[in-house]
């Protein structure tokens, strides 16, 4: 849930508005696909990761 | 943070609730058990058993063969330890056990000839302690074949709970136990306090003075006198042992046990050592050494907030007591110090002093200032309990602060609003109480509440009604099958990215997602880097000013693990400086930059062909035909520029009309040593907002050629220094406007044109889009442009 304090910021009366924010990592569902174990790799611009893809 | 199941239960009933349920709504209330580990499993198949017979190893001096009666029958089992003998009872791991130092699984292996049918064990194999000097020798009194859990009292279950920052309140078995009563509808239960207090006001044994109010608004103390210091009883020290802390002694053990029980950090101090037998917290008005109870010598800046006695500093308020005043074995009396620290005092002084302990972990997140009193007397009770000594008269409780109550209005029809379905009001009720929420007045549609000391987090309406959902379950919100929501269009911004993307990767480019953040040495090659407030590191201190910048270490990792031939870009946003210091947007520019980088081979060595590497034509090459896949090629134009540039060599920019589009070139040899690399790399950067504009510029169709073109061909002998791009705008410009386009198709140096001369041929194209050019006007003008070249240029036309 979008905590009051995000809309005070943004102008809006969270009296009035309500609302959710989510979301997911798209490196961690990249990992399950493809069995990838170490997260950092994906930053790291390896050639040899790179050329997998 | 290590909970223990079992210490759990002394304040709450868990009775006939799993492990598994207990874990899984912890998790789901927001304490979030990340590991726990059920000694009943992880000691399941290791025993009690009895070594009937010992004889030496027939090929190994140090081993014994031995015969195991494990209760129903007899092993043979070889056994390396010294102190292995007839008739003692020892902890027997059984084939297809599982040890729990490093997972080993026991099978029945040979031994130098020998079948070994399990194993004995020592201490650090059941993870009991490190110590490996022989195995374990237990208690007569167990019969063969009992489960060592049993045998040794492994019964408990430990959480490993991952407490969020805005729950201080959790950090300890009572805080845990409070949730678990919420969760499961049970009381929570407090412990008593029941002692006999002596004579002797506290007041004539020893004073506190508090000279820092704002850092420490309460300290409350309790004295014990005539303790003897010994070795813990055994309840305590498991208890301990149990989450992963050493036992110290009696007096010491207790004020850890007091602080994993309700989160009250406290220290013990030998009243004897203090002088005047004072307490006066204040801060330090200069830098000095000081030597903790740890024997390091530390360096305490100006303004750590201190305790001292009547002389001298005697703890680092709130991280660690000092080596002078700590209980030896020859304490008599001791001062117990239950303070409330502020937190953000607490946090400073642990930051800067690299020291984090339990302690300062409690005291940075914000400790309760309600229980400073109740924790000092609990403290006293267990320590002249179990170490002996008399309680003094009272406590000390210096309160310059003040403990402020939050009151809030849970609003009945705002908790459904939020929630999506109705929670009876007797359940909202029942769920503060546990939590120790206080109701002040039920106002029908709303419930007036005051919060306790020991939750800062709550603050607001909107916190209450978190802890409702939390505690009755995020699952009871009631599922909604079908939302439809509309989503903005995407933006164009994000289009051209993905646009870039697939064009550079159809043209055999990998990508690369480098890190913004640089050192300064870095950003600044490519512009005026803007350091950031907060950095991790000085490693990563400055914020890019080129894609360049962040590339070049990667290109040079890439070459040291031996990837020399690469061919990679990124799309990524770059940062400048536009004035000294940064106080708004417009201090700075932040722009989406597009780099592509060459180098090493194009063509590895094949059988079929040469390897070649790549050069500053493949770079433009490779520019241009990424243009051109946005149909580009033809409308723009590249200047080398003859300006020096300190990043490259043979610099040049892409430009259409006056708008530079980008600018790149061969990277001078001081600019890649900077980096260690060693090979040739090319580089060019393009102004992504730049190109964006030019591509979503309105387009309009030309026609088509209806007429037939018209082609000269004609080369001239020039002095070296002529460049291509001054003859050609020359050409453009004094040509009539049936010349259509030039283009230099040859170009060479040899004697027989001369030193210092170079040959260029040019192709002419000449049409009209209304009509058919006759051969006389296209011959006047190229004559006259033959003459005017030849004479601009004192150039010689060649082939006549």
């Amino acid at each position: 849930m979008v905590d009051p304090n995000v809309f005070k910021c943004v102008n809006y009366d969270s009296e009035k508005y309500t609302g959710y924010a989510f979301g997911m990592g798209i490196e961690r569902i990249a990992m399950l696909k493809y069995g990838i174990d170490d997260i950092r790799i994906f930053f790291e611009n390896d050639l040899r990761f790179l050329k997998q893809f | 943070m290590k909970i223990s199941l079992n210490w759990l239960k002394d304040y709450v009933n868990l009775d006939g609730i799993s492990t598994e349920e207990i874990v899984d709504k912890l998790t789901m209330s927001g304490l979030e058990v990340e590991d726990f580990v059920d000694e009943t499993k992880i000691y399941s198949g290791i025993i009690v058993g009895l070594i009937k017979e010992v004889e030496k190893h027939p090929n190994a001096d140090k081993l014994t063969v031995c015969n195991v009666y494990d209760g129903k029958s007899d092993l043979k089992v070889i056994c390396g330890a010294p102190n292995v003998a007839k008739g003692q009872n020892v902890v027997f791991a059984q084939i297809g056990s599982v040890i729990p130092k490093g997972e080993m699984e026991i099978k029945k292996v040979k031994i130098r000839g020998v079948e070994s049918n399990g194993m004995i064990c020592a201490e650090d194999e059941l993870e009991l302690s490190d110590n490996h000097s022989g195995i374990m020798i237990l208690d007569d009194q167990f019969s063969s074949g009992t489960p060592i859990s049993e045998a040794l009292n492994l019964n408990d279950v430990i959480l490993d709970i991952a407490i969020t920052p805005n729950r201080p309140d959790a950090l300890s078995h009572i805080g845990v136990a409070r949730d678990l009563s919420a969760i499961f509808n049970r009381d929570l239960r407090f412990p008593k306090l029941d002692y006999k207090e002596s004579e002797q006001s506290i007041n004539e044994l020893a004073s506190v003075e508090i000279e820092d109010r704002v850092n420490c608004p309460r300290y409350s103390a309790s004295v014990v006198s005539g303790v003897t210091i010994k070795e813990s009883p055994d309840w305590l020290k498991n208890k301990l042992e149990k989450i992963g802390l050493r036992p110290i002694n009696n007096v010491v053990d207790v004020t850890n046990f007091i602080l994993h029980e309700m989160g009250q950090p406290l220290h013990a101090f030998d009243l004897d050592q203090l002088a005047k037998r004072k307490i006066v917290v204040k801060s330090t008005k200069q830098e000095m050494k000081f030597t903790t109870l740890d024997s390091k010598p530390r360096t305490l800046p100006i303004d750590t907030m201190m305790i001292c006695d009547g002389e001298r500093e005697v703890a680092i308020a709130g991280v660690m007591g000092g080596e002078n005043s700590e209980v030896t074995g020859s304490t008599k009396n001791i001062l117990i110090e239950s303070a409330y620290f502020n937190p953000s005092s607490i946090r400073k002084t642990s930051k800067k002093l690299q020291l984090a302990t339990d302690s300062s972990y409690r005291f940075e997140r914000g400790t309760d200032p309600s229980n400073t009193v109740f924790a000092a007397k609990r403290a006293a009770q267990l320590i002249s309990s179990i170490a002996g000594g008399e309680i003094a008269k009272g406590v000390i409780d210096e309160f310059p602060g003040r403990i402020k109550s939050t009151e809030i209005t849970l609003r009945f029809n705002r908790l459904k609003r939020i929630l999506g379905y109705e929670v009876p009001k007797s359940d909202v009720i029942k769920i503060f109480q546990k939590l120790g929420i206080n109701l002040l007045k039920d106002l029908g549609e709303a419930l007036e509440v005051v919060i306790p000391t020991f939750r800062p987090d709550i603050e607001r309406e909107a916190d209450l009604i978190e802890e409702v959902a939390r505690i009755a379950g995020y699952e009871k919100i009631p599922v909604v099958e079908k939302v439809s929501i509309t989503l903005d269009n995407r933006k164009d911004e994000f289009g051209i990215e993905d646009c870039i993307r697939e064009n550079a990767i159809a043209l055999g480019l990998n990508e690369m997602v480098n890190n913004p953040l640089n050192p300064k040495l870095n950003s600044q090659l490519t512009g005026n880097p803007i350091e950031i407030s907060n950095p991790q590191s000085i490693d990563m201190a400055f914020l890019r000013t080129s894609l360049l910048v962040s590339a070049l270490p990667v290109i040079s990792n890439n070459i040291r693990k031996g990837e020399k031939d690469l061919s990679v870009f990124e799309v990524g946003k770059t940062f400048n400086a536009l004035s000294g210091s940064i106080d708004n947007f417009k201090d700075f520019e932040e722009k989406k930059n597009l780099l592509f980088i060459l180098t090493g081979k194009k063509v590895k060595r094949e059988w079929y062909s040469d390897e070649k590497e790549f050069d500053i034509f493949d770079l433009k090459g490779l520019i241009f035909s990424f243009f051109d896949k946005f149909s580009l090629d033809n409308v723009l134009n590249d200047s080398y520029n003859s300006i020096q540039n300190k990043i490259y060599d043979y610099y040049f920019t892409i430009n259409f009309k006056e708008t530079v589009l980008g600018s790149g070139g061969r990277l001078k040899n001081n600019v890649l040593k900077m980096f260690d690399i060693e090979q040739p790399v090319y580089s060019f950067e393009v102004d992504v907002t730049a190109f964006n504009n030019l591509i979503t510029a309105n387009k309009s169709f030309n026609e088509l050629l209806k007429y037939p073109k018209v082609v000269r061909d004609v080369a001239f002998i020039f002095n070296k220094s002529v460049k291509y791009a001054e003859v050609k705008e020359f050409i453009i410009n004094e040509s009539s406007n049936i010349l259509k386009s030039v283009e230099l198709f040859d170009l060479f140096q040899s004697k027989e044109i001369g030193e210092g001369k170079k040959s260029m041929a040019f192709s002419m194209e000449y049409y009209d889009y209304n009509r058919t050019l006759t051969d006389e006007e296209v011959d006047t003008d190229f004559q006259t442009l033959i003459g005017k070249i030849t004479k601009n240029f004192n150039a010689t036309l060649r082939g006549k």
